[in-house]
């Protein structure tokens, strides 16, 4: 095929596959920019929903056009009694939040016909927080609760997740959140998303493909470990001794350095700053003194270990902690970052589409090249004669 | 600002992303191998199951290796919930829309299992996720699996109710086999991406669905199979070929990306039918669609005799599976079913690497923009226009403009077809002060003027004030009032 000789790019890195013009990421300056404005901006004025809209058009939106925005999308969240049965069975199985998401995203046009890509990436931005929370409610015990069209996104997650309306500062903790992390570049999970658009699917099957891949351990972004290492060193009172032990024993401290950002991650900084709000006004607030102490004897520590090399906190290690602070149960902290990121998926859908061209790489062939058939029963293994 | 990837290769065209042993493509001699064997050698000889394990193991199965694999399938193959597929059958949802949402759910009911078995789950449970949709279409209540039949066997059984004709599980089989695994295509890559993060085998699957889905990759078969209906209803097979090749210069079900000569699979479907229609009251159909392919290699030959365009893989098995009574609203399920072993590979294959697949992107979009509060957020035709204050900004902007050594500098631009060097610029303009020179360009910059390595020119914005400027190429006599 005259591939022979090609280049092997494993994992593609620093190979670009496409234009954006949705977001980009400067590793070395620790920046992050959406739309042309930094993460911190969106993550300090935007409420959820703007976001989206800025991803989908390009531009902030009016008064007006906001409010439609969110009363279009709050529309779109209820799921259908099937889907609905197979998320109690899901729950009743003790299934893993991550596939729930995956097998309610799947179905999410049962019930819900829309057909023009724009509808569909609207709906399943409205979808999702209502597959989470109910599956959540029936995997603790209890029934759902039906979504309300008079709270915006962030509050009527957190509603439909503990069925009381939420307390303004965890609305706007989870707002923050939202925001920070709706996009960044192409990691797996939006490559997956735009591979599939590419084939000019649809939007329910490139979001499916999405969640799919946010499972797997390699993607990242799995807080949930880290809130469990700060719980126990909270309980312990202890920070300087668990981070030397880690380090004397030659392990990784959870919830720093990141693979792309050479620096501090941006969102890590607007995720501790929002963190610092919430917690300076809740009965927590002894918590968060401790993952202060803990994250400044860390960064101490590793300096001295590793004086290479520069590791500041990760968009993991506040992710833990604030979602912990608004309420959010540790077992969805990574359907919650999809509760996001599908801002960005279906952005990059629908950037994919507007001027598609099919994503389509290439391989090598390493393999036997010249076998022939043989008959059962003259084939020979060696396990036959053992 | 941002570091520049290495290399650009929007589509990923030319870049060679994983080592493969499962397929090999020789696109000029038109040969396929998996695995080392010729796809005549595998369709004529294997058995799905065989080819499978073949891909799942690099080696050919002993027949007891084969009992135990053909028996690890057959035990995998129930559902016990229907729920979402009777009701996407009953909203008339396509087949491809339910059997990703069955593989969505493969995971439930299954206890804890490892990796393997879940790819095996994937490829056992995918004929019953469509012969079940296939049933609630029509009414009917599904039938469950029989564990004592073979794959392709307990397909057709459980799609009609009756133990299938012994040609018709060959014919299918025959499909199959030939089209388990073809490389990296668009769904096989997207098993792989997700298959890169370290997730599980429904997930790869549910996402290689999706891809298989766009029209940009499967469903050509529907397609074909209207083209061949035309021809059985009379339409002379040349007169056909000429309008639709004089029309646009396409026919569906010739031409390959991959293949520069005819798909070796093409042939191997031929037979395949061949056998399937013979002694047939419909046999016709077959012989309409060959001499439909006579009659297009012809034309072809004729009027495009440098372009390379054959009967790829869909054409004959559009008539193949005519020929086995498979519903067209089927087809691309089909093809799903019998590809699974192949994602399932690739997934496989991906995942044993341990490389996690993340490209980048050029970044195109706007480079530095500040937050505008709600209210002040003005959009042409919207009724509410902003405040005062919400327009300082854009006043100030429009007051660098009000002196004329800048519009002079302007007007250099805009006389100049291409972009003009800081000392050209400077030459021409009737600022002799080097210092005021520099503050009134710079002043400029960004908005009206824009600096790239070419050079000075004019921004869109800047063209555009210099037009307002002008009234039939001739500046304005007066000032604007």
């Amino acid at each position: 095929m005259g591939m022979a000789d090609q280049e092997l790019h494993r994992g593609l890195e620093g190979i670009a596959v496409t234009e954006t013009q949705l977001s980009t990421i400067d590793g070395e300056a620790g920046e992050l920019i959406i739309r042309g404005f930094p993460v911190e901006e969106l993550a300090k004025n935007a409420v959820y929903e703007e976001s989206v809209f800025l991803l989908f058009n390009d531009r902030l939106p009016t008064e007006s056009e906001l409010e439609s925005f969110r009363r279009e999308l709050a529309g779109h969240r209820e799921i259908s009694e099937e889907v609905q049965q197979v998320l109690r069975q899901a729950a009743r199985e003790d299934a893993d939040a991550m596939d729930v998401l995956r097998m309610g995203v799947a179905a999410a046009n049962l019930g819900d016909k829309v057909t023009d890509p724009t509808d569909h990436a609207k709906r399943l931005v409205s979808v999702l927080p209502t597959i989470v929370a109910t599956y959540w409610r029936y995997r603790s015990g209890q029934e759902p609760v039906s979504p309300r069209e008079d709270l915006g996104h962030a509050a009527n997650y957190l509603y439909m997740l503990t069925g009381e309306e939420p307390d303004p500062a965890a609305v706007k903790g989870l707002e923050t959140y939202l925001n920070t992390v709706i996009d960044h570049g192409l990691n797996a999970s939006t490559f997956v998303a735009r591979s599939i658009a590419s084939t000019e699917s649809d939007l329910v099957s490139a979001v499916t493909g999405a969640a799919g891949s946010l499972k797997g351990p390699l993607h990242g972004g799995a807080p949930g470990p880290v809130l469990e290492m700060l719980l126990k060193v909270h309980e312990s009172g202890d920070p300087e001794r668990y981070v030397w032990k880690k380090l004397d024993s030659g392990e990784r401290v959870m919830g720093f350095g990141h693979r792309v950002y050479r620096t501090r991650d941006p969102r890590a900084e607007v995720l501790s700053y929002a963190a610092q709000q919430f917690y300076s006004d809740s009965d927590e607030r002894v918590f968060f003194e401790t993952v202060e102490e803990f994250e400044e004897i860390a960064v101490r520590q590793l300096a001295e270990h590793k004086p290479d090399r520069k590791l500041e906190t990760n968009v993991e290690f506040y992710t833990a902690v604030l979602l912990y602070g608004v309420g959010i149960p540790q077992e969805l902290f990574t359907t919650t970052f999809a509760v996001s990121r599908v801002g960005g998926w279906t952005a990059h859908c629908l950037e994919q589409l507007a001027d598609n061209k099919i994503i389509r790489p290439v391989s090598i062939y390493v393999g036997d090249s010249d076998r022939s058939w043989t008959p059962p029963d003259e084939r020979y293994t060696r396990t036959m004669n053992d | 600002m941002t570091v520049t990837p290495s290399v650009f290769d929007p589509g990923l065209s030319s870049t060679a992303v994983a080592e493969t042993g499962l397929t090999e493509i020789d696109s000029d001699t038109g040969e396929l191998r998996i695995q080392g064997f010729s796809i005549e050698d595998l369709a004529e000889n294997a058995s799905y199951e065989e080819a499978a394990w073949l891909l799942f193991n690099g080696r050919l199965p002993t027949d007891e290796e084969l009992a135990g694999f053909t028996n690890e399938l057959s035990v995998a193959r129930s559902l016990t919930d229907h729920r979402l597929i009777q009701a996407g059958a009953e909203e008339g949802v396509p087949a491809m829309d339910v059997l990703q949402m069955g593989l969505g759910v493969g995971s439930l009911h299954a206890d804890d299992e490892d990796t393997l078995m879940a790819t095996r789950r994937v490829v056992a449970i995918c004929p019953t996720i469509i012969a079940a949709y296939w049933r609630h279409r029509r009414g009917v209540e599904p039938i469950q699996p029989r564990q004592d039949l073979t794959h392709t066997a307990n397909f057709l059984y459980m799609l009609s109710g009756v133990e299938p004709d012994e040609v018709i599980v060959e014919g299918l089989e025959t499909y199959l086999t030939t089209i388990i695994e073809h490389g990296l295509n668009p769904s096989s890559f997207a098993a792989r991406i997700i298959g890169s993060t370290g997730s599980d085998p429904f997930s790869a699957a549910t996402g290689a669905i999706g891809a298989l889905k766009g029209p940009r990759h499967g469903g050509a078969l529907k397609r074909i199979f209207e083209m061949f209906a035309t021809v059985d209803e009379g339409t002379d097979p040349t007169t056909y070929v000429e309008q639709r090749l004089e029309n646009d210069g396409s026919l569906v079900g010739f031409g390959h990306s991959v293949y520069n000569v005819r798909d070796p699979r093409a042939n191997i479907l031929k037979r395949a039918a061949e056998r399937v229609f013979e002694n047939r009251d419909s046999a016709s159909f077959l012989r309409n669609a060959q001499q439909l392919e006579a009659a297009a290699e012809e034309y072809l030959a004729e009027h495009y005799p440098e372009q390379q365009m054959h009967v790829n893989v869909d054409y004959y098995a559009a008539a193949l599976l005519h020929g086995l009574d498979i519903p067209l609203e089927l087809s691309t399920a089909i093809f799903a079913l019998g590809r699974s072993a192949g994602w399932m590979a690739h997934y496989l294959e991906q995942l044993e690497s341990e490389t996690l697949l993340r490209p980048r992107t050029r970044y195109v979009g706007p480079e530095e923009r500040s937050w505008v509060s709600r209210s002040d957020r003005y959009v042409a035709g919207d009724s509410s226009p902003p405040s005062p204050s919400a327009l300082e900004g854009i006043s100030s902007t429009l007051g660098t403009l009000s002196e004329p050594t800048r519009l002079e500098l302007l007007l250099i631009l805009y006389e100049s077809a291409k972009p003009l060097s800081y000392s050209s610029i400077r030459a021409q303009s009737s600022i002799e002060d080097k210092g005021r020179f520099n503050y009134h360009l710079r002043k400029l910059r960004g908005i009206f003027i824009t600096n790239t390595e070419a050079g000075y020119s004019l921004t869109d914005g800047g063209q555009k004030v210099v037009e307002m400027l002008l009234d039939d190429e001739q500046l304005l006599a007066r000032p604007v009032e």
